[in-house]
């Protein structure tokens, strides 16, 4: 399986690796990662796997905040 | 933010409320779906591993481009995309919104041109303030009361003979070049001052064509309560196909304020072709003309949203003007028909009229407002009773008479007089009258003021006649603008005033 890991600059490569193992080990199959790195996640990584996002990084944290913050405004 | 409002306190008071939002927040990271393009051609993609999909949803691609999601399938999601999908491949992500398409909705789109989904086209930054999805139910029988308030067109003909209401819907109908836009476009400009809001909506019009209106509407003053929404000829069929609800989501929300609102369809056989465009490449069936066989209710759906409400619901209301156009004058073709089974009455502008010079072009026999006289002024239903009967008996004398050229007396009156009321129906683009003008105008025609003035000199007569009254009897004229009506001292006046413009008038031939 193919999937796409987004991740912020200045991420580790042992970082990275850790992210993969944790996906391949959650969904329990060999899955191979095009790793890009984005600058607009300012932390953390965005996968896309087996018709899933999973996002994880700061900017979709902090417009979760903003949503939260403004309530039904 | 009903919570934000109700804190009458301190400053204090609003950020204890933004730290407690704060604590409560829980970062846990998220989990979307996204599905994968399995087929892009002609501007439709095929999206797999998507499911639970509602119809209508709105659908992102990548590089911004937005879809909306109109077959939904088992084993994947027709979506037609609004944007030009030429950098969309197979094998793109598509992520689901989860909600159906939006259009922004609030004060701030007054004054401005807007796609359908509410991104400014006119240059000008827009930040919209609210979105409310395009497609909703019709309101109800019991949040609706009967139609009694007119709404003035400012246009002599339809006013007298074909009157609209606030709540109506009120085809306009004809061949190309025949005057159904400009008689849109004037009744918009005389909405001036009337608190009515307006909302032109172009379908599948040339960018040119949409740059005059507003124009129009910027020189004579109508942007300021006038929003257009524009999918020009270059938009895609879809973005052709959401407009009008688009322009209908808008005024229904003015309209839920207790506002009243007019708009505008231009036009609809436009919007009946992008959305036989998009149901071909969507390969369902083609029934009638190659149409799907829904496109009854693609129409039906978007004017019953048109509506007077009850008081309880508010009291506002929103008025169609939906525009077709026909071909060699057919007006039993299938699209014609569906719309005009729909609406409240119809306008029929005529080619053969146009080019002989009678604009606006209207045939008074064929025409009809389903509504009628209770959406008329006292004072116009006054003076407007016998007007339709004066022009068709009119119309059938002038047939009879190419035939014989010895007419009695009578024949010749009636003639005169037809041809006559035929001019003060003429009027000029962009110069909707006043209520007291139109008054003016029938009143003297009630009165056969007009009698001593001969037909060619009736260009001239009818401002002049307007002008002196203007000048003469400005009171006058003021209570019918205010009040509506018109007693028989006020009548004696008016009439008095007349007969001396006549004396004059003649006197300087």
């Amino acid at each position: 399986m193919r999937a796409m890991l987004q991740v912020a600059p200045g991420t580790s490569g042992e970082t990275v690796e850790k992210i993969c193992a944790s996906f391949r080990a959650l969904l329990d199959q060999e899955v191979e990662f095009y790793v890009k790195e984005k600058d607009d996640l300012i932390g953390g990584f965005i996968a896309e796997v087996d018709g899933k996002v999973y996002d994880n990084s700061l900017s979709g944290k902090m417009q979760a905040l903003k949503k939260t913050m403004l309530g039904d405004m | 933010m009903d919570e934000m409002m109700n804190i009458t306190g301190s400053v204090t008071d609003f950020a204890r409320s933004l730290s407690d939002r704060v604590a409560a927040f829980d970062p846990v990271g998220q989990v979307k779906l996204c599905g994968t393009v399995s087929k892009i051609s002609d501007n439709v993609a095929r999206v797999i591993n998507l499911p639970g999909r509602c119809y209508g949803e709105l659908l992102r691609f990548s590089d911004n481009i937005w879809g909306i999601a109109l077959d939904l399938e088992e084993n994947g999601v027709g979506a037609v995309l609004l944007n030009p999908g030429d950098t969309v491949c197979v094998g793109d992500m598509v992520h689901a919104t989860g909600h159906p398409v939006d259009t922004a909705v609030s004060d701030n789109v007054l004054g401005r041109i807007l796609s359908p989904i509410g991104t400014a086209i006119d240059g000008k930054p827009f930040k919209p303030k609210r979105y409310a999805p395009i497609e909703r139910p019709a309101p109800g029988l019991i949040s609706r009361r009967p139609v009694d308030t007119p709404m003035d067109t400012g246009i002599l003909a339809i006013d007298s003979m074909i009157p609209i209401g606030r709540g109506q819907r009120e085809l306009i109908i004809g061949d190309r070049q025949t005057g159904k836009t400009t008689i849109a476009v004037d009744a918009i400009l005389n909405q001036k001052g009337k608190n009515v809001i307006c909302i032109y909506c172009a379908i599948g019009q040339k960018a040119s064509t949409i740059a005059q209106i507003a124009q129009t509407f910027e020189k004579n003053g109508a942007m300021a309560y006038t929003t257009i929404i524009a999918a020009t000829a270059a938009d895609s069929p879809a973005m052709q196909y959401l407009a009008p609800y688009a322009a209908c989501t808008i005024g229904e929300e003015f309209m839920k304020e207790g506002r009243d609102v007019l708009v505008v369809y231009d036009d609809l056989s436009k919007h009946a072709v992008a959305y036989r465009t998009m149901s071909l490449l969507l390969h369902r069936p083609p029934g009638r003309e190659a149409y799907p066989g829904d496109v009854f209710y693609l129409h039906s759906r978007l004017l019953e949203r048109s509506a007077c409400m009850a008081h309880s619901e508010g009291g506002g209301s929103m008025t169609a003007l939906p525009i077709i156009e026909t071909t060699g004058g057919n007006i039993s073709a299938y699209i014609p028909t569906n719309v005009i089974s729909i609406t409240d009455g119809q306008i029929y502008l005529e080619s053969e009229l146009f080019h002989s010079g009678v604009r606006p072009a209207i045939n008074t026999g064929l025409s009809v407002s389903r509504v009628g006289r209770a959406a008329q002024y006292p004072a116009m239903r006054k003076v407007s009773g016998l007007l339709r009967i004066a022009l068709a008996q009119y119309k059938e004398m002038a047939i009879f008479s190419r035939f014989g050229s010895d007419l009695d007396e009578n024949t010749k009156r009636t003639l005169a007089k037809g041809e006559k009321l035929t001019a003060i129906f003429k009027q000029n683009k962009t110069r909707p009258y006043a209520l007291s003008e139109e008054i003016i105008l029938l009143l003297a025609n009630q009165s056969d003021i007009f009698d001593v003035i001969p037909s060619d000199k009736m260009p001239k007569a009818i401002p002049s006649l307007l002008a002196y009254c203007g000048e003469h009897i400005p009171k006058v004229l003021a209570v019918i603008d205010r009040t509506g009506d018109m007693d028989e001292k006020t009548q004696a006046a008016m009439v008095e005033a007349m007969k001396a413009w006549a004396a004059e008038f003649t006197e300087n031939l």
